[in-house]
């Protein structure tokens, strides 16, 4: 925290204060209404669209960012109490020349999506995770992906990703649709 | 996989991400009352805050005299916004246009509105009974171009809709049964959860209206905007990214009125996204009671079945005048029976309305005819899928629709389903308050027929490939399942196919993505139009090869002389060096059918998906929770084209299932919805899905038929679950979801009425002794 | 309703005084969860926000004395996998583990949660069963209370408007106690509790039970504890009868609540089955502490 950061932020004109956040290392100053969400001021002012809204309470994780390591739900955080944090966001695991992070790059070849509206959401969760626990266990895993719901159902392949990132396992035991040829 | 990158990395373009320079927000007012005259709007606060452009309500709309107020896809019963009464809470009264969404939103909740309430009804059977309270005094105008819906509606009994089928003779049959079963069973209305909430940006013009639009059926949205406008068709463009999700309840135009007319007023580009809550009341699926009476002989056989369904279709009639014909032959289920009488109604009450859901009503039939089949065998002393094998249509046999079918794989596909959950093994298992056990159930769905699908394949000439299609994505994976199916027909790499997203000033026609049709239906027509590419390539090549068209074949993505594959021309130089520009292939694909809504004879389905399920579960006596453990399913698939996403869409289903059938109700009092939120109704979370599921897909390549696979494995699993809660328990449920507490109070039913025995059966003893 | 200011008071007197000066219509914020929940669905219209993020000293957890004092802007997460928590307060570590979610565990806290006092929540009962003490600060000085008297009613404490719990304190668990948070869901397994029981055991070597609490949580408007029904259990073994007294006891004396999640006899029902589930489950964790000689109990 930097000292010249204000104690008091006082509305202007438009009911705005002003925000800076390091949002995917980049420093980015906003001018936000004081009850906005983080997810709104992610979406509406910086045009980062990886973070959705689902439900707007904090049940189904659409809406995940990473602030300061920890994944939160965009939808019940304030962005004017973000100030001086550093904000993540899915489109932060991708380098400029197309690299993906590991956690995408296994969710890109295990197809762990339907529609991925969620996607993004689980992502995170995972990046935070193994951020802070390189090994997690498959337990780990499941704790972090509560409060995520993929409602097309692609929960076997999510874990299946999750399991190779995290170097669990080695067999997949996604449920196999097995595909039987008959006469 | 195409655009499977932008799938992990937040880009894939969904409609609340689409900006239109000078583009305006929406925030609607609904009502507070289930059924009401509107006696008054008041606006002018609202209108004086901040940042609002304009408040708008249906007096406005009308008084303008430049739309149609009422619109829906078969009766023109929905009002944009709410004019002289309004029918359900939460139903749109007036919208807020401002600037940003947070002051559209501040300023609705200023809006203020008179009631004068009239006399409501929630149930669908008191909706139905004489003397309820009416909700279109005046039958609505139909919608001109829904003509193969033959309308039974009766205003009097608030029914949208009936439909009848009847074959044999039913009160012979069961003159002639040894044992009939007569039962209520009931499912709750549902929400379908799409995570992406319906949205759209709607940019009208005096002449021309542009709607991007979250959208399941962007062609029957363009023709009801048409409608509404006075505009022809293609001065209205409907264009439709991928969508969050869809599972019917983005059938059908719902916010894309209310938006274009907003747009309309206000002059310039409005969105609409609606918040969680909102989507809870815009779509329903529909709640349902059916009485199931089933007449057999003690051998096990079925000879006789009557049913009515009746479909609570909230307050305006959406697609239930078409959905009851699909109650109606699924109540038959999957079994030759030779005497049946099947009857839905489509009754109109005042709660929200109910339109398409995954499963199509299929759901609500399976429910009600698996869980009594199980009650039968019980009271026959048969197994449970003993009785069903005996019962089991089979190729060749007659549906109750007069319909030879064909390719029937039922038998195998439950003896497989029972073999994979360990059918026959030791059932129940209890240990401690724990009991584990198993059911089954099977199920016969039938697609949309007739329907129309149209396409467009452009093989460019470095030898890439466009397809052209109007079948929306919406997670189900359909454009890379066009792409494979494309690249396959054509026989290049399919990275080289693009397939587009829906507009429709540039896609070809298409009915609409729904019922699990766009595989069968598009996939024809993508691959008719691939075959017009080839035809039109061999033309090309032959002149280039200097070769008899007729001797010319494409092997591999290579123009050839037949015989002669290594002097081939990559069909991409073909394009090139014929100097065509690009070879445009057409296809359609049209299916006939229809039934008869007085008898339900005709053709119902094009084809019939079948599927059966088996559920492994594990009940807590002393808290009534049930766990699904295991689950095994299986489908007749014709042909697998893309065998990732069949295994999503079974498990799909399977969400839909088990919330279905333990967790999913809406509840409403006195027609407010009390659990709008997804911190109330809940739909299942990892944790909740079964620790392991299989999917057996059963392919018939040489019949040639593809499948859709978005719907057919979802209705067995409710039915599978709750006959092996019965079996676990004893408890039978006849109403969803299974919830503990109905569990519990079914295990202390038992409970007392053993204990009531036990003191019968000592008094006996005292009295005897 | 015009923009809050937003404050950021940088020690614990400045932020009582601007509670203060707004009379009421400020609102403290701490994770925010809550809060934002109710700004959104406009529950709530708040002239100022007052965060605590930079007030320092509110964010640790250490123990002095025997007691465990866990700061108010500890988040559920931490509590959950902290040392200290885990070994002196197993009960408590287990119920913060099972709030909500995992984004909700980062962000929310053990002051907010309790100062919210929503009664369909899992810490509450587990800190009242370990006879927790809240410690608030007001513009008259800092006071304490025993949660029991700081939770009053649904959503209802007894914090002043301008007040601001600070810390939480919990009195160790002997090494030789038992314990055991259960909660049970009725529906999904994200889903709130519909009932979720805290016990603490503790029994001699010869099993007589020297100290029984029973908090159970999410069946009425503020957790539950009969003191009377524990005491009487102390100074006789802790049998499965004496286990299904106690159970009883509590079933017949709750006043439940009914709502999504559960009627109110259903409710009843489970307050009966959870208490017992949940002091056989702390009764076992004594017997395998008091054999190991291990501190805490594993859950």
């Amino acid at each position: 925290m930097s000292d010249d950061l204000s104690q008091v932020k006082l509305p202007d004109d438009d009911g705005r204060v002003p925000v800076r956040l390091d949002v995917n290392g980049r420093a980015r100053t906003l001018r936000v209404h004081p009850t906005q969400t983080l997810l709104d001021a992610l979406r509406e002012q910086l045009r980062l669209h990886g973070a959705r809204s689902g439900c707007g309470v904090g049940m189904c994780g659409a809406c995940t960012v990473i602030i300061d390591e920890q994944a939160v739900s965009g939808c019940l955080t304030m962005a004017a109490l973000c100030d001086g944090r550093q904000v993540r966001t899915v489109e932060g695991l991708e380098a400029r020349d197309g690299t993906l992070s590991p956690v995408p790059e296994a969710f890109l070849r295990h197809r762990a999506f339907q529609c991925s509206y969620c996607t993004s959401g689980f992502v995170l969760a995972l990046e935070a995770l193994l951020a802070a626990d390189p090994e997690p266990d498959e337990a780990a895993v499941r704790e972090a992906f509560s409060g995520h719901i993929c409602r097309c159902g692609s929960y076997s392949r999510i874990m299946a990703a999750a399991r190779e990132v995290a170097g669990i396992g080695t067999a997949l035991d996604v449920a196999a649709v097995e595909t039987r040829e008959r006469a | 996989m195409l655009d499977a990158r932008d799938r992990v990395t937040g880009r894939t373009p969904f409609v609340i991400n689409h900006e239109v320079p000078g583009m305006l927000h929406c925030r609607l007012v609904r009502s507070t009352a289930a059924h009401a005259a509107v006696r008054a709007v008041r606006t002018a606060e609202a209108a004086a805050q901040r940042g609002v452009v304009a408040v708008v309500t249906g007096a406005d709309l009308t008084a303008r005299g430049d739309m149609a107020m009422l619109f829906g896809p078969v009766l023109l019963d929905q009002p944009v916004l709410a004019v002289d009464v309004v029918r359900y809470i939460g139903e749109p009264v007036a919208a807020v246009v401002a600037e940003d969404p947070a002051a559209a939103e501040r300023a609705a909740a200023l809006v203020e509105v008179d009631y004068e309430h009239k006399a409501a009804v929630f149930d669908a059977d008191e909706a139905f009974a004489p003397g309820a309270p009416l909700l279109f005094p005046e039958a609505p105008e139909r919608d001109p171009s829904f003509a193969d819906v033959t309308l039974r509606a009766d205003h009097e009994r608030n029914v949208c809709n009936t439909f009848t089928v009847v074959r044999g003779d039913v009160e012979a049959g069961f003159a002639a049964a040894e044992l009939v079963v007569d039962d209520v069973y009931e499912s709750p209305a549902a929400g379908a959860v799409p995570l992406e909430t319906h949205a759209v940006v709607a940019d009208a013009r005096p002449d021309r209206l542009t709607v991007w639009s979250s959208t399941q059926t962007p062609y029957i949205t363009r023709r009801q905007l048409a409608l509404m406008f006075g505009l022809p068709l293609n001065r209205v463009r409907v264009i439709v990214p991928a969508l969050g999700g869809g599972f019917g309840a983005k059938a059908y135009a719902t916010v894309e009125p209310i938006a274009a007319a907003l747009s309309r007023v206000v002059g310039a580009p409005v969105r609409l996204h609606l918040t969680r809550e909102e989507e809870f009341v815009t779509m329903t699926k529909h709640a349902m009671r059916v009485r199931l009476r089933t007449g057999v002989m003690r051998d096990g056989r079925i000879v006789a079945r009557e049913a009515t369904a009746i479909y609570n279709a909230g307050a305006y009639a959406v697609i239930s005048p078409r959905k009851v014909m699909f109650g109606a032959y699924g109540l038959n289920g999957p079994y030759a029976i030779p005497n049946v009488r099947t009857e839905a109604h489509a009754v109109l009450t005042n709660t929200p309305p109910a339109g398409a859901y995954r499963g199509f009503a299929i759901n609500q039939c399976a429910w009600a005819y698996e869980n009594q089949l199980d009650e039968i065998a019980e009271r026959l002393g048969l197994d449970p899928v003993e009785i069903r094998r005996i019962n089991l249509l089979r190729d060749g046999d007659e549906f109750c629709t007069g319909e030879k079918l064909h390719h029937l794989r039922f038998t195998e596909l439950l003896d497989s389903a029972a073999e994979r959950i360990g059918w026959g093994t030791e059932d129940p298992v209890q240990v401690g308050d724990v009991v584990r056990a198993k059911g089954v159930s099977c199920v016969i769905e039938g697609t949309i027929t007739p329907s129309t699908s149209t396409a467009a394949v452009r093989l460019n000439p470095d030898g890439s490939v466009d397809v052209l299609t109007s079948s929306v994505e919406m997670g189900q994976g359909i454009r890379p399942a066009l792409a494979g199916a494309v690249a396959r027909r054509l026989g290049v790499d399919p990275e080289l196919v693009q397939v587009s997203y829906v507009d429709t000033d540039l896609t070809p026609y298409d009915q609409q993505t729904t019922a699990s049709r766009s595989m069968y239906s598009m996939g024809g027509a993508t691959g008719r139009a691939a075959d017009d590419v080839l035809g039109q390539v061999r033309e090309l090549a032959a002149d280039l090869l200097e070769a008899d068209p007729a001797d010319v074949v494409v092997t591999n993505g290579r123009a050839h002389v037949a015989g002669i594959e290594g002097d081939g021309i990559p069909i991409g130089d073909v394009v090139a060096r014929s100097r065509v520009g690009n070879v445009l292939g057409e296809g359609t694909l049209v299916t006939e059918g229809g039934l008869d809504p007085f008898t339900g004879q005709g053709i119902g389905s094009v084809h019939w998906h079948q599927s059966v399920g088996a559920a492994e579960v594990e009940v807590d006596l002393a808290t009534g929770r049930v766990t699904v453990l295991r689950y095994a399913g299986g489908v007749f698939a014709g042909e697998v084209i893309d065998p990732v996403g069949a295994q999503h869409q079974c498990e799909g289903c399977l969400v839909f299932g088990v919330g279905n059938a333990l967790l999913e109700e809406l509840v409403f009092d006195q027609g407010q919805l009390v659990n709008g939120s997804l911190a109330d109704y809940m739909v299942p979370a990892l944790e909740d899905m079964p620790a392991s599921h299989d999917f057996e897909l059963v392919e018939d390549r040489e019949q040639g038929d593809v499948h859709g696979l978005g719907e057919p494995a979802l209705p067995p699993i409710a039915p599978a679950i709750g006959n092996a809660v019965y079996r676990a328990t004893g408890v039978r449920l006849h109403s969803l979801p299974i919830s503990p507490e109905k569990v519990l109070r079914g295990l202390r039913e038992r409970r007392d009425a053993a204990r009531r025995d036990e003191t019968v059966a000592d008094e006996t003893v005292e009295v005897h002794s | 309703m015009s923009a809050p200011a937003v404050f950021f008071p940088r020690t614990v007197a400045e932020a009582v005084e601007l509670l203060d000066a707004y009379d009421g219509s400020a609102k403290l914020v701490a994770g925010g969860t809550a809060l934002t929940l109710m700004l959104q669905q406009r529950l709530v219209s708040p002239e100022a926000l007052v965060s605590l993020r930079d007030v320092p000293g509110l964010g640790g957890t250490s123990v002095e004395g025997g007691v465990v004092r866990l700061g108010a802007l500890v988040t559920h997460t931490q509590a959950a996998r902290h040392a200290l928590v885990r070994a002196h307060l197993p009960v408590a570590a287990t119920a913060f583990s099972l709030v909500g979610n995992a984004q909700v565990r980062a962000a929310a806290t053990v002051g907010g949660v309790l100062a919210e006092a929503d009664y369909a929540s899992d810490p509450p009962a587990a800190l009242l069963a370990l006879d927790a003490e809240v410690l608030a600060v007001g513009p008259g000085g800092e006071r304490r209370m025993p949660i029991a008297e700081f939770l009053v009613g649904f959503y209802q404490t007894t914090l002043a408007p301008e007040e601001i719990v600070t810390r939480v304190d919990v009195p160790a668990l002997p090494p030789t106690a038992g314990s055991a948070y259960l909660k049970h869901t009725s529906r999904s397994h994200e889903d709130r509790p519909c009932v979720g029981v805290a016990a603490v055991v503790r029994s001699d070597g010869d099993g007589t039970c020297r100290d029984l609490r029973v908090a159970v949580g999410a069946a009425c408007d503020r957790p539950l504890r009969l003191v009377d029904v524990e005491a009487g259990a102390v100074g006789s073994p802790l049998d499965d009868a004496a286990v299904e007294a106690v159970a009883t006891a509590y079933a017949e004396r709750v006043d439940p609540v009914a709502d999504v999640r559960g009627s109110a006899w259903y409710r009843r029902e489970m307050v009966q089955v959870w208490v017992r589930r949940a002091v056989h489950a702390a009764r076992r964790a004594a017997e395998h502490t008091t054999n190991d000689q291990r501190e805490g109990a594993v859950l």
